[in-house]
């Protein structure tokens, strides 16, 4: 009896543990957030000035994410991933606003970025914002994702429908259709 | 017939087997490298990897984009990507620590049971590692051929095999390369910071882990692990034509090799020592030059910023941003040198489809030259002054021109410029350091171990760029523990560089505040200072100010592929009441 118990007890343990690895970290937390952003100026990879805020309140949902062009783990599919929304949300692209925020300001030109979208296929509702560090960081504060240095960024996604300051922010590896689908509740 | 469909057979036959004819051709480690390094197959197709349903294919799939031409790994954010090299993943090597978080300053590689090579192949191509964990979706399942598979097995075993040349258990090889064209004084103002570090250092070091007798903290990993090393500093004075030293680094290395070079000076052209290190692959590390080399593909070679090249494209930024007061013509006055030739050719570059007339003017001579030079010269003109202090003074006996003259804060000597007021009135300058006050206090540090060494402040920006060459080296060469290998000192300097000013300015603020220690405003300042909250102070007032850098720039930064720290500069003129202060005209300008 205390054999048999003991036996279910380690396959019980064992199982939970393996079970605990054994699962791709693809595990994403929403939450909902309210965010007043600064109106802090920035510029587009074409090179055109901005009110960041004025910017991204024009009515349209808003996709944000942070990249930084000479990153090489994450920001690549965090890109990847927009892209594939890009593509996946076909004519409905004009109502969307696909917005990626330079966290490494002072190397991340216009001109860099410009190059950083081409590599994935951005159209025209696509921006990369780049300005002063003092703007992304107060930016990066803003939206709680600033964490001291560029590479220690973790993935986040914000969405947005309309005007407002009601986010919803989804922290961890989204894929196109995680984000459709908010999206498509919002 | 027969022959006909021999032939077709033949060809078959032949074709089916290219992709193996192709890698026989190969040696297993060079096709193991390729796929490595540059995610390209020996069939000269593009590697592919799937991460869930996104294909990455080619560089981007490649192992090093992640994993580091080290193969060290690296951490980004909270995710950790481990060494991959044959001494990690089959635990042949004598040590196995690597540091990766530092924000944790413990946090170590996870250990694991050794590889086999089919236990490779099942991370490459399932991903699943030694434990059976899935890995992070981060690292991609990669289709492999067996052949594949072994060549890159073969490239991982020797990839960081063993420590890098100039390296032995005990010691570390330095060398510091100085032109023949370097300022003397200059020279002997780098070599006293340098030597003395190195002595300092090396006073406290203890080897092979002896615990007993140490008379200065080193981090836990350093002290149980026992990987501090005596440092050994060549110094490898260049002589005769630019052409020639190439070939003089080369006899230098041969005799005694050095792991990286540390620091360095150059009075124009520092291009052939960097194209020594490209063709070395040596680390050439943050040397005090004018011009750096900007062009071309830069592995090897790390530097504070862009020289003149950066000052000339800051002035065309500034220039531009306000197109009302655009000058008409820009004439530039430098003598026909490298450094001159170089800084007029990007501001020539800059302005080039502006419409603005560039007039360059060469110095050939002394102060008669000089006035012939500023001749005809009018409030409509820029004048751009690549001149050093020397040169500049020649101003002294000249009336001042009407026209609006900048100088290169570099080449210049910055606040230390000593001309009559009457030039300096409206001189103005590109100034690619943090300004005099307000850099006192990320200075702190600097000033006390000057002080503490006996060492005059007589060149700031200099001996500050010595002091940190030195300071940053140690602080990575203690990250990377045992793990002393070239390729890996440069990739840890490109993710540590900001985060280590970060962190270091977060804990001496923090320090200053439970100890509530305050600032004075330093003695040598004797006017009015803005302290970071905008309150005027007087001298001898306490000022509550946070520092933001260690170092004479607002802010350094690199990351992969990254070769320039501080990426901006001022443009500034000289106060109106004492002509000695530098006054901003300009936020700090980024081109």
């Amino acid at each position: 009896m205390n054999k048999l118990f003991f036996v279910l007890l380690t396959s019980f343990l064992l199982f939970n543990s393996v079970g605990a690895f054994a699962k791709e970290t693809a595990d994403i937390k929403q939450s909902e957030v309210s965010i007043k952003l600064p109106n802090v100026q920035m510029i587009r990879q074409d090179g055109k000035k901005v009110q960041f805020a004025d910017d991204i309140n024009d009515g349209r949902v808003v996709v944000v994410s942070f990249i930084y062009t000479s990153c090489s783990a994450i920001c690549p599919m965090i890109s990847q991933t927009i892209a594939r929304l890009q593509g996946k949300l076909g004519a409905e692209i004009d109502k969307v606003h696909l917005v990626s925020i330079s966290l490494d300001p002072e190397h991340d030109t216009p001109k860099q970025l410009a190059a950083y979208a081409e590599k994935f296929h951005a159209g025209k509702s696509w921006q990369h914002y780049t300005g002063t560090e003092e703007a992304s960081i107060a930016i990066q504060k803003a939206m709680d994702v600033y964490r001291g240095d560029k590479m220690n960024h973790v993935p986040v996604t914000f969405l947005k429908a309309g005007k407002g300051d009601k986010w919803v922010r989804l922290d961890g590896f989204v894929t196109a259709d995680d984000i459709l689908r908010v999206v498509h509740d919002l | 017939m027969l022959n006909f469909w021999l032939r077709i057979w033949l060809c078959l036959l032949v074709t089916a087997h290219l992709p193996t004819v192709a890698f026989a051709a190969m040696s297993d480690l060079e096709a193991g490298r390729r796929i490595y390094m540059e995610g390209v197959l020996p069939s000269d197709t593009l590697l592919k990897g799937f991460r869930g349903e996104d294909e990455v294919s080619g560089k981007q799939a490649a192992c090093a984009a992640c994993h580091r031409p080290s193969g060290m790994g690296s951490v980004e954010g909270d995710i950790q990507v481990p060494p991959i090299t044959g001494n990690y993943l089959y635990r042949t090597g004598d040590s196995l620590q690597v540091t990766m978080d530092p924000r944790s300053g413990k946090r170590f590689n996870i250990a694991h049971e050794p590889y086999t090579d089919a236990a490779v192949g099942k991370a490459i191509r399932e991903g699943v590692n030694i434990s059976d964990q899935h890995m992070n979706v981060l690292m991609p399942h990669y289709t492999l051929s067996n052949d594949e598979l072994r060549a890159v097995t073969v490239y991982l075993k020797q990839l960081s095999q063993h420590y890098s040349p100039g390296v032995t258990k005990d010691e570390v090889h330095f060398a510091t390369v100085i032109t023949p064209d370097a300022d003397p004084e200059k020279r002997r103002m780098l070599l006293r910071v340098l030597e003395r570090g190195f002595t300092q250092k090396n006073g406290s070091t203890m080897l092979g882990g002896k615990r007993s007798g140490r008379r200065h903290m080193v981090t836990a990993a350093e002290l149980v692990l026992g990987t501090e090393r005596k440092w050994v500093l060549h110094v490898w004075n260049l002589q005769g034509a630019p052409e020639t030293w190439q070939q003089q680094l080369q006899e230098f290395n041969q005799k005694e090799p050095v792991f990286a070079l540390l620091s360095g000076l150059s009075g124009t052209t520092w291009q052939p020592v960097h194209t020594f290190c490209e063709k070395s692959h040596i680390p050439c590390w943050l040397p005090t030059v004018d011009l750096p080399e900007d062009a071309g593909e830069n592995i090897y070679s790390i530097y504070f910023q862009r020289g003149v090249k950066l000052e000339a494209d800051v002035l065309a930024k500034f220039v531009a941003d306000e197109p009302q007061k655009a000058p008409k013509r820009i004439v530039q006055i430098y003598r026909a040198n490298a450094l001159g030739l170089g800084a007029s050719e990007e501001l020539s570059a800059a302005f080039k489809d502006s419409g603005t007339t560039i007039e360059n003017r060469t110095l050939t001579g002394d102060m008669p030259a000089l006035r012939k030079a500023l001749e005809g010269l009018g409030e409509q003109d820029l004048v751009m002054l690549w001149l050093s202090a020397t040169d500049l003074s020649m101003l002294n006996a000249i009336s001042p021109s009407k026209a609006n003259v900048y100088v290169s804060g570099r080449m210049s000597g910055g606040e230390k410029l000593a001309l009559v007021d009457n030039w300096k009135q409206n001189i103005k300058m590109i100034y690619p350091y943090e300004l005099p006050e307000k850099r006192q206090l990320n200075l702190n540090y600097f000033h006390s171990w000057m002080r503490f060494n006996q060492i005059p402040i007589e060149d700031e920006p200099l001996q500050a760029e010595a002091y940190f060459a030195l300071d940053f080296m140690s602080d990575t060469m203690t990250e990377m523990l045992d793990n002393v290998y070239r390729d890996y000192l440069l990739e840890r300097a490109e993710s540590m560089l900001s985060r280590n000013e970060t962190g270091k300015t977060e804990q001496r603020d923090r320090v200053r505040q439970v100890m509530r220690w305050s600032t004075r405003v330093p003695r040598t300042v004797k006017q009015e200072t803005t302290a970071s909250d905008g309150a005027v102070k007087q001298d001898g007032d306490t000022v509550q100010a946070l520092g933001k850098s260690t170092t004479i720039y607002p802010r350094m930064s690199l990351g992969i592929g990254q070769r320039f720290a501080s990426k901006g500069a001022y443009i500034v003129r000289f106060d109106d009441v004492t002509k000695n202060k530098l006054v901003p005209l300009s936020a700090w300008i980024v081109p």
